[in-house]
């Protein structure tokens, strides 16, 4: 029996053995999801907020008011007539759930004065049955940068003011009672893939699509400058700790400073303005394609058309637009084969000013592919990234196979971000060699993805950028009178969608 | 005792399934998925018949190669295993030589797949662009890269295997990429680069030198 015992411990011991050695790679992906787990970020109506009874209850001790609150214009009245402010009903709550610290509903106020790059934002935390509010006045270096998409917002904040409200006869700077508050403002480096030039304040989106969650740390006491908090890359002031921890000295509401999360909402003059965007279909902007007034774009295609036949190489042209003067131009090869060069390099508007379309050709050679790269992709990502936004709408990738009368395609980005992430997924699930260097990883990105499409497949292609934000096009017509049509994947065959006239 | 012995057995091997290692076919490697924990392995030993010495000589153009090329077994990247080919070259084009990285053959790198100048991983499939009329249907061709590690450019290298005259052949074809797009992912990018590739370019034939 003893002898029984004994084997059985040496065998779960073993086992144990294999268990624990095979889960700690699991375990570092935990620690990445740390914040994750521990916050999350959504937003809200005020005036949705105010149904809800725990809200209505925090908010009614805020302001010292009795009876519940059933308006919005009732809450914002007795809110000016305690304080001076309101709260800028249009613009929505941020609400914030820290796994430590409660729910924190971050609003944007105003009073009858504004300052010149200064903002604020009404802060109260609930958590248990505490109630805690400050008002943040935060000043800005310069205007904060709305990005395209998903709401984020660039900006440097240079110094942070917070004055705390009473909450039933006391200041409470949050459900605690500490005359100081570590303030936490969660932050995102992820660029984006470029898409976004700083760092930014997180969004909920970054929480769900990012491993690059930071945040940065500050101490802010009543009353008092609160020093300078760094939300760009140029003067981050606050220490700033890697996505896993949980404060810089461990606090908690149960004992330390307590911490304070916040995602600055910055006032409509303080955002820089841009434009109304043109919306445009795919179908329209290719059409627009053909126009006269487009700088001459079918004679540039055509041109490409017969370079293509008189050349071995990838030949290349350029549109742009300056000013409301459109201009195409052929690309000359920069490389040693000159126009008989594998490869003819591209410029996006980065380079180039005002270039938002593009074509080039694979040429009808055994060593090229009949459909776009995954450098072309990518390509396609950067012209759409870099073209200005009045230009994104007609950002094409277009594609001519020769010989004639060959076939052209069109790629058209339908949503960046579903694009973006595509290509950088499909990066990350190749699983290489970090320390390759990168033309050898760009080639064995590009060869993968050669082998996915199936050397380059239509039906492949299209299936691999299904619902990845991109669709590609076909031209049916001639070059001279082109007619698009969408092309699309329906089990196994390729369904023809005509752009209508 | 014994059932209970076999009870505890099937449970933690059930707990522990989860991590054991997927072997898929080489070709996978590229065709398909990149799972975490595969193995994606030579089953065939498709790779071996391209181990050893070889060599390419023209006296007419004083042209020179010679190309040696090692098999390693479950590389390693990341949390996928896979077999490949690896090697180093010499070059030598009107009697002078240009890139001798020889040298570097038996040394066992921490990153063999970054730091030897040639890598040979990818199955091509039966008639791939570019046709190889020379090469024998009963080896499997393969696609890797070759690498001027002066200029720090690559090349892609199509190999097959053959025989001529009853002597083990390989043939081979580079396309040497002095220009063309690099990309990075952090931040995510794409740039140009403009440079040489100094190491051979076109098709040559290369017979094994015996070991």
């Amino acid at each position: 029996m003893k002898q029984s015992i004994k084997k059985i411990i040496i065998f779960l011991t073993l086992c144990f053995t294999l268990l624990f050695l095979s889960c700690n790679l699991e375990e570092d992906a935990i620690k990445e999801n740390n914040y994750k787990a521990k916050f999350t970020i959504k937003e809200e109506r005020f005036d949705k907020l105010l149904q809800l009874p725990s809200f209505n209850d925090a908010y009614q001790r805020v302001v010292d008011k009795k009876g519940r609150i059933s308006s919005s214009t009732q809450a914002k009245t007795a809110l000016e007539e305690q304080y001076g402010f309101t709260i800028v009903e249009q613009v929505p709550v941020k609400v914030i759930t820290d796994a430590e610290n409660g729910t924190f509903y971050v609003m944007l106020i105003e009073r009858p004065t504004s300052e010149n790059l200064k903002f604020e934002n009404l802060i109260v935390n609930i958590k248990d049955d505490k109630v805690g509010a400050v008002i943040m006045k935060y000043e800005m270096s310069g205007l904060a940068v709305k990005e395209p998409v998903h709401n984020l917002y660039s900006m440097n904040i240079i110094d942070t003011q917070m004055t705390p409200l009473e909450v039933d006869g006391k200041k409470m700077y949050t459900a605690t009672e500490d005359p100081c508050v570590t303030t936490a403002i969660l932050m995102c480096d992820d660029t984006g893939g470029g898409l976004w030039e700083h760092n930014h304040v997180a969004t909920q989106y970054c929480i769900d699509h990012s491993n690059n969650l930071y945040v940065v740390w500050g101490t802010v006491c009543s009353g008092g400058g609160g020093g300078s908090t760094g939300t760009s890359n140029t003067t981050p002031t606050y220490e700033s700790t890697p996505s896993g921890n949980t404060s810089p000295n461990n606090s908690s509401t149960t004992g330390g400073t307590p911490t304070l999360p916040s995602s600055p909402i910055p006032c409509t003059n303080c955002i820089q303005p841009n434009g109304t965007l043109p919306s445009k279909t795919p179908c329209e902007a290719l059409k627009d394609l053909s126009k006269p007034t487009n700088g001459n774009i079918s004679g540039t295609y055509m041109e490409l058309v017969s370079d293509s036949q008189a050349y071995q190489g990838e030949q290349g042209a350029l549109f742009k637009r300056n000013n409301n003067t459109y201009t195409s131009y052929m690309v000359e090869p920069s490389v040693g084969g000159g126009a008989d060069s594998n490869t003819v390099i591209l410029s996006t508007a980065s380079t180039v000013p005002g270039v938002y379309g593009a074509i080039h050709s694979h040429p009808d050679s055994d060593l090229q592919t009949s459909m776009y790269s995954f450098n072309d992709l990518h390509f396609l990502w950067k012209l759409y990234k870099d073209a200005d936004p009045m230009d994104q709408a007609d950002v094409v990738f277009m594609l001519y196979l020769p010989p004639e009368p060959g076939t052209t395609y069109a790629l058209k980005i339908y949503d960046f971000t579903l694009f973006q992430n595509f290509l950088v997924d499909f990066i990350n699930e190749l699983k290489l060699d970090s320390s390759l260097t990168p033309t050898k990883k760009t080639e064995l990105i590009n060869d993968k993805f050669h082998s996915k499409t199936k050397q380059g497949d239509l039906k492949n292609f299209l299936e691999i950028i299904s619902g990845k934000g991109v669709d590609l096009y076909r031209n049916n017509g001639s070059h001279t009178n082109p007619s698009w049509s969408k092309l699309s994947l329906n089990n196994t065959s390729v369904i023809n969608t005509p752009c209508p006239n | 005792m014994k059932k209970i012995h076999i009870l505890i057995g099937l449970i933690l091997i059930a707990s522990t399934g989860c991590k054991s290692q997927t072997i898929l076919p080489l070709k996978e490697y590229y065709d398909g998925d990149r799972i975490s924990n595969t193995y994606f392995k030579d089953i065939e030993n498709s790779l071996d018949p391209f181990v050893g010495t070889w060599k390419f000589e023209d006296a007419a153009s004083n042209t020179l190669i010679e190309i040696k090329l090692r098999k390693i077994e479950m590389y390693q990247t990341q949390d996928i295993y896979f077999d490949l080919i690896i090697g180093e070259y010499r070059y030598v084009k009107n009697g002078i030589e240009i890139i001798n990285t020889l040298q570097n053959f038996s040394t066992n790198f921490t990153s063999q797949l970054s730091s030897h100048s040639i890598s040979i991983d990818n199955e091509m499939n039966f008639g791939e662009r570019p046709i190889c009329n020379e090469c024998d249907e009963l080896f499997t061709r393969f696609k890797g890269l070759i690498s001027d590690p002066i200029h720090n450019t690559v090349g892609t290298m199509y190999i097959c295997r053959t025989t001529i005259n009853s002597q083990p052949t390989i043939f081979v074809k580079i396309i040497g990429h002095s220009s063309g797009y690099v990309i990075s992912t952090e931040p995510m990018d794409i740039t140009s680069y403009n440079s040489t590739f100094d190491g051979p370019k076109g098709e040559f034939t290369l017979t094994k030198l015996p070991n």
